[in-house]
């Protein structure tokens, strides 16, 4: 489905143009991708809890998961979220 | 950012946000349905009054069959067989592809009588026949429009242009729904769409939470229902709770009531997840009850879709509308029609039995029609054809109606010698939708929505109850 591949290559791209920088500004980034805008600061707090509590789940999940692994997962459940949000599918 | 005016939350909405303790107590029931809180619109509503029907199949026959090789005996074209019409007959009337001096064409297949109300019917459904006393034949249909996806429209949404909500989509609006795990309005296809296509389940504009929902009758009857790899539910409930948040923030913002659909929706496809596929298992019906239908799992067909229609019924839908393709027989009726007879006579029958024996059928309203029929004339006869058919007509055609609060064994109206015009008790579609309603409990004159100004409603301003096929 296309969603899935979009999400897919979306959590990819925040990885590799922002690969330095902090949680913040990753989302920031990703955020700004889909709306044009950057988040407030209670949807920065939401989409951070959502990502690190994401990354617990994958590590959990597949014993001995690299870092790097759990963390594309986690990447790859915001740009889900972030590209199904009413605002990135309408625009208005 | 910033919404037009007319798009943003409007009195009535802000009406429905205020809480959903006021819904339709005090105030006349749903004549006010669109002061009830949508969140609410997953709830079961009051209708206007006593409703007889609780759920609705609507059996649609796209292009649609031959009333003169089906329902309505004409002796008359019989005896007139290949001779030209009397000019007087097609005075003032078009049609869609042939010309007024098509020769007249009886039908080749035998007619009797079924059951105790002695129901008239063609050799071409004799399953039908079994059940012919649950039947109330309407012989006098009548329409205002000559092709298919104009026909289609009036037919569903009163009016024979797009915009306008469907009648599944005004039924789920006035009634809502009793299963929040699934759709309330549920569309199932075998064959391609009607030339309407999708708009023919369009709520219009009403929210978009009353949009008919279509499952797809092989595969995954609702596309990408499982998850993507690597996921699991507990990764798809964390998303949605993120993103529910997340939407919840901006319709707050914006107040736009589509976020709410949104978000509604969102939840409901989680809740499909599991609810669909269970749905969709036939293979944990009985042989007998598989045999009786006709139905093979695994395929696509319209005998699987009946027995899905009585599965979605148990389960609380509010109307499930079954299109089956390819009865648009304008040459070749001769082989045609028995075919797709073949294929609808026996599900639609062990459909009614099923029901009945379920004791489902005195809440369930079955509809069996099209929108429009065909004419007296033949077409493609004159061109030396060897199987001539018949063309578009909209001035006397025959559906009818079963189950829920409906008087069986009853024949309504008839057209005249020549099956050209209505001779006796005509029924436009905008009665047809009136009664539809009202067997659902609701007065199609109080069932309103306000757009652009003003009150719209299904039958227009016009419709009339048929009280003589009411039980």
């Amino acid at each position: 489905p296309v969603y899935v591949e979009a999400a897919a290559a979306l959590a990819k791209r925040v990885v590799k143009d922002m690969a330095n920088e902090s949680l913040d500004a990753q989302l920031d980034y990703a955020f700004q991708l889909c709306t044009a805008r950057r988040p407030t600061d209670s949807e920065r707090d939401l989409l951070k809890d959502f990502y690190r509590s994401q990354v617990k789940a994958g590590k959990n999940r597949a014993k001995g998961a690299t870092k790097t692994a759990a963390e594309a997962d986690g990447w790859r459940g915001v740009a889900t979220v972030l590209l199904n949000m009413h605002e990135t599918i309408t625009k208005d | 950012m910033t919404l037009p005016h007319y798009s943003r939350a409007s009195r009535r909405d802000f009406l429905n946000s205020c809480g959903s303790g006021i819904g339709g107590i005090g105030f006349g029931g749903i004549a006010l349905a669109s002061l009830l809180n949508q969140e609410l619109a997953g709830a079961p509503r009051r209708p206007h009054f006593e409703a007889k029907a609780k759920h609705v199949i609507y059996l649609h026959m796209i292009g649609a069959p031959s009333q003169l090789d089906l329902f309505d005996e004409k002796p008359e074209l019989v005896k007139r067989h290949n001779q030209p019409c009397p000019p007087e007959v097609t005075k003032g009337r078009d049609f869609a592809f042939i010309g007024k001096t098509s020769s007249l064409g009886g039908s080749p297949w035998k007619f009797s009588k079924h059951g105790e109300s002695g129901q008239t019917m063609s050799e071409l459904l004799p399953r039908l026949g079994e059940v012919a006393d649950e039947l109330a034949v309407i012989r006098s249909l009548h329409t205002e429009e000559i092709n298919h996806a104009p026909a289609q429209m009036f037919l569903h949404s009163g009016f024979g242009r797009g915009g306008r909500p469907s009648f599944g989509s005004w039924v789920s609006y006035g009634l809502g729904s009793e299963n929040e795990d699934l759709p309330s309005y549920v569309v199932l296809l075998s064959g391609p769409a009607g030339g309407a296509g999708t708009s023919l389940w369009s709520s219009g504009f009403l929210p978009s939470i009353y949009q008919g929902v279509q499952f797809r009758s092989q595969g995954d009857p609702v596309l990408f229902l499982s998850n993507p790899q690597g996921r699991t539910r507990e990764d798809r409930r964390r998303e949605l709770d993120v993103l529910g948040q997340l939407n919840q923030k901006h319709l707050e913002a914006t107040g736009d009531p589509e976020i709410k659909t949104r978000i509604k929706q969102y939840e409901m496809a989680f809740r499909m997840q599991a609810s669909v596929p269970e749905l969709m298992s036939i293979n944990e019906e009985t042989k007998e009850t598989l045999e009786m239908y006709g139905a093979q799992p695994g395929k696509a067909s319209f005998a699987n879709n009946c027995l899905l229609a009585r599965r979605l019924v148990e389960r609380g839908a509010r109307l499930i509308e079954l299109y089956d393709a390819d009865w648009d027989h304008h040459g070749g009726i001769q082989t045609a029609l028995p075919m797709m007879c073949k294929q609808t006579d026996l599900p639609i029958a062990a459909l009614i039995k099923d029901l009945k024996r379920r004791g489902l059928l005195k809440d369930t309203l079955i509809i069996w029609g099209s929108e429009f029929g065909r004419t007296p004339l033949q077409q493609g006869a004159a061109k030396g054809k060897s199987l001539p058919g018949r063309d578009h007509h909209k001035d006397a055609f025959t559906m009818w109606l079963a189950g829920g609060g409906i008087k069986g064994g009853v024949s309504h109206g008839q057209s005249d010698d020549f099956g050209m015009d209505v001779a006796e008790n005509g029924v436009h579609v905008h009665d047809l939708n009136a009664t539809i309603l009202h067997l659902l409990g609701m007065d199609h004159e109080r069932l309103t929505y306000r757009y652009q100004g003003r009150e719209f409603r299904l039958t227009d301003v016009h419709g009339t109850v048929i009280r003589d096929v009411l039980a």
